[in-house]
């Protein structure tokens, strides 16, 4: 049985929007975390067993500990869906796959803190820039309704959660984004993750 | 066939060092990347922003450092280079290799650029906090997996070996006694070659 721990409005959403699509048993495990705006409480100290750094999201399978969204995502559609929401590693989609899983976090992810903290503002940081990343993304979604292909799959809930984050502050204006976000947010799935989400 | 996207003496040469361990068939190719002022992207490189390593299966392309890592020792199993699906430390597995990419390596370059990292928003730590949770890993190791070297570990003891004495990573035996664990395998030697040839 998975148990997810997770905190309302926050980066493990998208992992509860993923259990629900791969229609498995869970449980959810609501664990306290502080807030970009300073609310909330730090989880107790023997959450750090599960994860390192006392942050959400990260799941047990029977005992065994899973961290990071990128890991976690991998992990349970691989396990519970391989050749649908995970494509096959035979799949010719596998290397996109993988790639956006990991870009998600490794790429999207600092790159927009970087801009949210102003990181960027004088000199190109480290991480990407965001014009490099607009310019991956739009060429994907322009040319596809999914981010890997004509289906969705687990990497859709992952970077579609970041492109309807980051849309009204830090993404432009581009149809290609609206037409994603509408798709998704058609998926009875994240209906049903959105109503959980409080716990 | 693998295509490495390499240039020489950068962070694609570990990809020489795990294909060397894989035993799988590639070959390399090199391109000029961007460099911090810019330039024009070679148009021979895949990678959307220009950077290495990408690698190309017969046209398919995977980049980010982790992501080469999962897609190479799940494509060649042979040399048991990191837990399958379903094997009992594929989850451990996962988190390492994420790890490296959503927390390691932004914390490092935050301490670089010398940023102090938002705690709550953002998805990584201090490097201090990073490297602590490493030290205590590998402090049961000798690897990150335990008593098992996996593509893991190629990303994290070259990084820490081309840190060498760089202010950027605290110092601890534990972490020297990892790199050279690692780098003295005979895949990493003879990865050394390839990347000078």
């Amino acid at each position: 049985m998975i148990t997810l721990y997770h905190a309302p409005r926050s980066r493990s959403s998208s992992i509860l929007w993923l259990l629900e699509e791969l229609g498995v048993p869970y449980k959810i495990a609501l664990t306290p975390i502080v807030y970009g705006n300073g609310q909330g409480a730090p989880a107790p100290e023997s959450y750090r067993a599960i994860h390192p750094h006392k942050k959400v999201p990260a799941i047990d399978d029977d005992g065994r500990p899973v961290f990071e969204s990128a890991a976690i995502v991998l992990y349970l559609a691989d396990k519970f869906s391989l050749g649908n929401l995970a494509p096959r590693l035979d799949d010719p989609r596998r290397a996109a796959y993988v790639t956006w899983v990991v870009y998600y976090s490794a790429g999207m992810s600092p790159i927009a803190t970087a801009r949210f903290q102003g990181w960027d503002s004088d000199n190109n940081t480290g991480f990407g820039t965001m014009e490099d990343m607009e310019t991956f993304l739009t060429k994907t979604l322009e040319a596809h309704p999914y981010i890997v292909g004509d289906s969705f799959t687990a990497a859709d809930v992952l970077v579609g959660g970041a492109v309807r984050f980051f849309k009204s502050n830090l993404l432009s204006d581009r149809k290609c984004y609206d037409d994603y976000i509408a798709r998704l947010d058609a998926r009875p799935a994240l209906k049903r993750a959105q109503a959980k989400d409080n716990g | 066939m693998i295509t490495l996207y390499h240039r020489s003496k950068t962070r694609s040469s570990r990809f020489i060092f795990l294909l060397e361990e894989l035993g799988a068939p590639y070959q390399i190719k090199h391109v000029v990347t961007r460099t911090a002022q810019g330039g024009e992207p070679d148009p021979a490189n895949p990678h959307p922003h220009g950077k290495v390593p990408a690698i190309s299966d017969d046209g398919e392309i995977v980049f980010e450092s982790p992501a080469i890592v999962l897609y190479l020792t799940d494509k060649f199993p042979k040399n048991s280079l990191g837990p399958q699906v379903g094997e009992k430390k594929r989850g451990t597995y996962l988190s390492m290799l994420a790890y490296y990419g959503g927390v390691l390596e932004p914390a490092f370059m935050s301490k670089f650029m010398n940023v102090t990292v938002p705690r709550p928003t953002a998805g990584w730590v201090e490097v201090e906090e990073a490297m602590g949770f490493v030290v205590k890993t590998l402090s049961q190791g000798p690897y990150l997996l335990g008593d098992r070297f996996s593509g893991a570990d190629v990303l994290y003891a070259t990084t820490f070996g081309m840190f060498g004495q760089s202010p950027l990573l605290p110092k601890s035996d534990v972490i020297t006694d990892y790199v050279k664990r690692c780098l003295e395998r005979p895949a990493y030697a003879r990865a050394q070659q390839k990347d000078a040839a």
